[in-house]
């Protein structure tokens, strides 16, 4: 055999081995960059969520004193719910650009260059023959496969290096998340504290009917309350619905604690994928 | 006592009155108990808030640079995919060229 077909075997046998698994690197990178960005704008949703419990904790306090009935207080909070809000706010900002750097990463990763270059040398040697005999050699696949392999390695060593930066960013902010993961907790309480305190005064101090939380009850045995649109005043019922509101009050932040928690879980996904 | 821990000890001190402030509000008799529940109420409020705002305001530090550095990622990855559009790009340059002078030769100017 000749050096030359030698040499023609040898670099299609490389070509094919490098190319074989091509389409898995991109496909790695495209889904790290769906995961990224969609962990991303989950974070960025549940930190607005917070900056909204914020602004109702600040509401139903401020309800709360005046139903009871006190007095104005020489002190006053707003500044620290303020704060509070704008610390929140620049969480959410900083999560949504986590997720659009991620984005910026998928349209890095779903650009075929190999394809892109093959297909324009294409249209050039179409262009050239409408002159003259095309210079480029496109007799083969070889050089079209070698171009590929020499620009996927391209893109693969600057996918590397941005899922470096990628990687190190969304460590910092797993770290953080973890770093004040109780004070999120504690404001999702509170608001759901102050709501089942809200709803549980006012059922106490016979201001809102609160039949339907018994209505299903006796619904399903065909029973009816007689007068269905007057608050309740026997002190036994007012004690039942207190002690209902407490029990759903406990599985509504039991919901909203659980999102805290697959937040936590998709930003360790998201640093895992990156290993 | 670090900062968490101050934090925790206020949150407890907060969540005593808030939780029962309606029982406590009831047991109040004159106007003077019952301002003073009020102040007490909203400075512990506000005490609870500062302790936590104290620990957000260390990270925020930490937030900005974070920020930053996505910035700083955000550029690069623009700039890679750039990059890896320049070969096309020329070749795209070459071709216009080439259709240019293709058009020339059609109209016997060359």
């Amino acid at each position: 055999m000749a050096a030359s077909s030698v040499r023609v075997v040898f670099v299609a046998l490389l070509v094919a081995t490098l190319t074989s698994c091509r389409s898995t690197w991109r496909a790695d990178a495209v889904a790290l960059a769906v995961r990224g960005a969609e962990t991303g704008e989950r974070l960025a949703v549940y930190y607005d969520s917070l900056a909204r419990d914020t602004i109702d904790h600040w509401e139903l306090t401020a309800f709360r004193r005046g139903f009871l009935r006190l007095p104005p207080a020489d002190v006053d909070a707003r500044r620290e719910f303020e704060a509070q809000y704008r610390a929140l706010r620049s969480r959410a900002r900083l999560a949504r650009r986590l997720g659009n750097v991620y984005e910026a990463y998928g349209r890095l990763a779903k650009y075929d260059t190999g394809g892109e270059i093959v297909a324009a040398i294409d249209s050039l040697d179409e262009q050239l023959r409408e002159v003259a005999e095309s210079p480029l050699d496109r007799r083969g696949d070889i050089a079209d496969r070698l171009i590929k392999v020499i620009a996927d390695w391209k893109q693969k060593r600057e996918l590397r290096s941005a899922g470096r930066l990628l990687a190190a960013a969304t460590a910092g902010v797993d770290e953080l998340f973890r770093a004040e993961r109780e004070l999120y907790r504690d404001i999702v309480r509170d608001r759901a504290g102050n709501y089942r305190q809200v709803a549980k005064e006012l059922v106490e101090a016979k201001e809102v009917v609160s039949v339907a939380l018994v209505d299903r009850v006796l619904s399903s045995f065909n029973l009816e309350w007689p007068a269905s649109k007057v608050p309740f005043d026997d002190e036994r019922m007012i004690a039942g619905i207190k002690e209902i509101i407490d029990a759903r009050a406990t599985t509504f932040e039991a919901q909203s604690q659980s999102e805290t928690d697959g937040v936590a879980r998709a930003l360790r996904t998201l640093l895992e994928a990156h290993d | 006592m670090t900062d968490l821990q101050i934090y925790r000890a206020l949150r407890k001190q907060f969540r005593t009155i808030d939780d029962h402030a309606d029982e406590l509000a009831r047991r109040c008799e004159t106007f003077a108990e019952a301002k003073q529940l009020s102040d007490d109420w909203a400075q512990a409020q506000r005490n609870y808030l500062d302790a936590r705002n104290r620990i957000f305001d260390t990270n925020s530090a930490r937030v900005r640079e974070l920020y930053e550095q996505l910035g700083v990622a955000q550029k690069e990855i623009d700039a890679s995919l750039q990059k890896l559009k320049k070969a096309e790009g020329v070749l795209d340059r070459i071709r216009d060229a080439v259709r240019i002078a293709t058009s020339l030769v059609g109209q016997g100017k060359v």
